[in-house]
């Protein structure tokens, strides 16, 4: 059963705020455009729609409905078929979507770093369990421990604490000098952005925040009982019940890598008009520089009016792109990872969540390629999501190449998107003739 | 340092190790080469199975006899290495193919091999989510399935433990006629006799050696698989192995001990990358779905490519390169490395060690392609 195949101009990866405001800019123009997410609905991590959502992502929310972009929410991207054809999937169905223009906006995730018990239930992203909390994991009268690194700490605490969870300390790695210089950078960066952190601390007045102190493991059996934590060379063990721990972002860069895009250090390349390496293929957001919402925001401006021609408008938000640019490179420094929490694991703790395996195991191997193969290390259903993040900052292990299908994806769906496409060809073929 | 050796093994793949098994065993002093991981060129994306195959009369002798020996260590075998005696299945939808598994089965007879035809009934029992309506099917118990990549470390640690070592990350430059071989960076070994066992690969060495790369495509599913419990294959699999042109698929599927299900295969000539292919992988998988529909709606967690060192004749070579006593060839296994490898190897050690050998290794001896360009 062949589909017909969804001919757009242009598609977009991903329904954060980089993808949301290129799909409303693109659609000013006329241009068709499809954006795909994950999630049931867009707005990605930071803009997911609640009724307490803030009035700016109502707004960019408001605007993608009115633009006429076509939002496919539910639908994951599986892999291209060909040079101009994305397959994607949706809990049922597939569709294929042929491009002429490909935005990547997939954002990025937290980085999680593995340390002695923390597979135990009751361990938890930061960022990952107040997007939960938001979506009514209960986390009221629960004794919460925020620790790791990076500024989402505090919004992610606010969060938890206004779902009613007793926020026992938010521990940050980063030590105290590197965060005043960072502020400093700040205040010519991002004034905004200090303001804001400011009116977090405001609001978590009454928490416990330590800077250059980490976890170092977590006690329990069922669920957590304890977490130890390390604060000026000091231990300090906290009795809890959730540790809600993230390492700062990581950009989610496999389709980017499927799709032959250039990468260096960690993100995908693009000139100052977004475009990628591949002719037609443009990225926006976090997986071209780890720097928050608003260039995230810019960057998917700017890719959309480029791709409309509109090159005169994009000009003057050059210079904001990269001062944001510049902010999420000050922000990188200031909360570098300190060699300590890389080596957290000790030979018991477990890598590969997917394929419970350990670090003592993976101690004889030198690359991904035989971790893989001798221990199925990064095999499982995330593909190495996880464990590939956190080994690629433990170990310093470039990723491994990346292959179809991106996720676990139903074999209906290969065959049938495939057959969709070759079909196309085929009838375009038979129409030159 | 001048490093010296009875017998040097280009390749850690399963054939390769499995040459250094044997040969640590006899007391030799053996080294093997390997410019990447263990087991990582074919052996680390084949499916793994150790299967008697009767292509011909050849073919059947090597692949029962390295059948044979697998089943002699299987008790051996670490767990990761996932030794499972599952049995292969051979499916047939027409009368000729029923009466194709019958001459099969008398065949098999012949050799001591152990088989039970399935009539439509038996065979709904035996695997029950087959679609309806195959005519019958031919049960070979003694077929296994294994982990190959683990299995080749596990050879090769044995080998260890006996003596034989191993430098990885080492790629060979050149051979010589003298037994010299030459490492990037100009290090020079001196072995007795060296076994060239390096696959797909072969031919870097010695670009006379008539390999030809068949590419392959596999899938894996994750792990809600508990649907199959044999290897299953369709009898026109061998039609598919014997074709020479294009791309080809067969149904072939492996229940895995980590309850995934192993989808194959296809066969492709020319193709020289190992970038999957989404028209093959789309078609193969189509093929899958064609005769066990409810693999439709499992999920593949992931798909892969590579090849399969084949040779002209689909015969591996094995024994001396005419014309040059010292260097040997272990090579050309296709898509019967897993299953030959082993016997391969017994066929090695026992030309070497100028003993007879179990089973006649002339069909195999690279003199056959080789006539003449030794000269």
């Amino acid at each position: 059963m062949a589909k017909t195949i969804l001919d757009m101009d242009v598609v977009i990866v991903g329904a954060g705020p980089a993808g949301i405001a290129a799909a409303v800019t693109a659609s000013r123009f006329g241009l068709k455009t499809a954006l795909v997410e994950d999630s049931p609905g867009p707005g990605g991590q930071v803009w997911q729609e609640t009724p307490s959502g803030r009035p700016w992502s109502r707004r960019w929310l408001n605007r993608l409905r009115a633009c006429g972009a076509q939002v496919l929410g539910g639908t994951t991207a599986v892999c291209p078929v060909d040079q101009r054809t994305l397959l994607v999937e949706t809990l049922d169905d597939h569709h294929v979507l042929a491009w002429r223009h490909l935005i990547l906006a997939t954002g990025a995730r937290e980085l999680l770093l593995p340390m002695p018990g923390w597979t135990v239930p009751g361990v938890f992203g930061a960022a990952g369990l107040a997007r939960l909390a938001k979506n009514g994991w209960p986390v009221a009268g629960k004794k919460v421990v925020v620790a790791g690194s990076g500024p989402l700490l505090l919004p992610a605490a606010l969060t938890l604490k206004r779902y009613g969870a007793r926020i026992a300390l938010i521990a940050e790695q980063a030590p105290i000098g590197r965060l005043i210089g960072f502020a400093l950078a700040c205040m010519y960066l991002a004034p905004a952005k200090l303001l804001q952190a400011w009116l977090y601390g405001l609001r978590l007045a009454n928490v416990r925040y330590k800077m250059g102190c980490w976890p170092a493991s977590v006690e329990g059996d069922v669920c957590l009982k304890k977490v130890s934590l390390v604060h000026k060379g000091l231990k300090i063990a906290i009795d809890c019940d959730i540790l809600a721990c993230g390492f700062g972002l990581v950009p989610n860069l496999e389709l980017a890598r499927l799709l032959g895009c250039s990468i260096q250090q960690g993100v995908v390349c693009v000139d100052q008009w977004q475009r990628t390496s591949v002719p037609g293929i443009y990225a926006a957001g976090e997986q071209t520089c780890i720097a928050g919402m608003e260039h995230a925001i810019l960057s998917g401006r700017i890719a959309a009016l480029v791709i409309a021609g509109q090159y005169q408008e994009a000009r003057p938000m050059l210079g904001a792109c990269s001062r944001a640019r510049r902010f999420g490179h000050a922000l990188a420094r200031a909360f570098a990872l300190r060699p300590e929490v890389l080596g957290l694991a000790d030979q018991e703790t477990i890598i590969c969540r997917c394929e419970d395996v350990t670090a003592g195991q993976l101690q004889p191997y030198t690359d991904w390629r035989k971790a893989r193969l001798m221990k199925r290390c990064g095999m499982g259903p995330c593909q190495g999501r996880i464990c590939g993040a956190a080994l690629s900052h433990i170990k310093a292990w470039p990723y491994p190449t990346a292959r179809p299908p991106l996720l676990p994806t139903r074999i209906a769906t290969l065959i049938e998107g495939t057959m969709a496409v070759q079909k196309a060809a085929n009838e375009a073929k038979g129409d030159q003739i | 340092m001048k490093l010296t050796c009875d017998i040097a093994i280009v390749g850690a793949g399963i054939v390769g190790t499995a040459c250094a098994y044997y040969l640590a065993q006899e007391g030799l002093k053996v080294i093997v080469i390997e410019r990447g991981p263990v087991g990582g060129g074919s052996t680390g994306s084949c499916m793994g199975h150790i299967v008697v195959l009767h292509d011909s009369v050849p073919h059947l002798a090597l692949t029962s006899f390295g059948r044979q020996l697998w089943q002699q260590i299987s008790l051996g075998l670490p767990e990761g290495v996932e030794y499972n005696q599952c049995g292969t299945i051979w499916l047939a939808t027409t009368q000729q193919q029923i009466q194709q598994l019958r001459s099969q089965q008398t065949y098999y007879n012949q050799y001591g091999i152990a088989t039970q035809l399935l009539d439509q009934d038996a065979l709904c029992d035996a695997e029950p989510c087959l679609r309806k309506g195959v005519a019958g099917g031919l049960y070979v118990p003694d077929d296994a399935v294994i982990y190959p990549p683990a299995a080749a470390c596990y050879l090769l640690a044995m080998a260890q433990s006996n003596g034989a070592m191993l430098l990885q990350g080492c790629q060979v430059m050149a051979i010589g006629p003298d037994g010299s071989i030459r490492l990037q960076g100009n290090q020079i070994i001196y072995a007795g006799i060296i076994i060239n066992a390096a696959g797909c690969w072969a031919s870097q060495l010695d670009r006379q050696l008539p390999i030809i790369k068949r590419k392959g495509h596999l899938a894996v599913t994750d792990r809600s698989g508990a649907v199959l419990r044999h290897q299953v294959v369709e009898v026109s699999y061998l039609q598919s192995v014997r074709q020479d042109a294009g791309a080809s698929v067969a149904f072939n599927v492996q229940p895995r001990k980590t309850g995934q299900i192993l989808i194959g295969s296809s066969r492709q000539i020319g193709a020289e990358g190992t970038e999957v292919e989404m028209p093959v992988l789309a078609h193969m998988l189509q093929r899958a779905v064609e005769w066990m529909p409810i693999l439709a709606n499992l999920k593949v967690i992931r798909a892969w490519a590579g090849h399969r060192p084949s040779t002209p004749d689909h015969l591996p070579m094995i024994g001396p390169c005419p014309g040059n006593e010292r260097v040997w060839l272990a090579t050309g296994h296709e898509g019967l490395g897993l299953t030959t490898s082993l016997a391969t190897a017994h066929l090695i050690a026992n030309m070497i060690a100028g003993r007879p050998c179990q089973i006649d290794p002339g069909p195999y001896l690279p003199g056959r392609l080789l006539q003449g360009t030794y000269a």
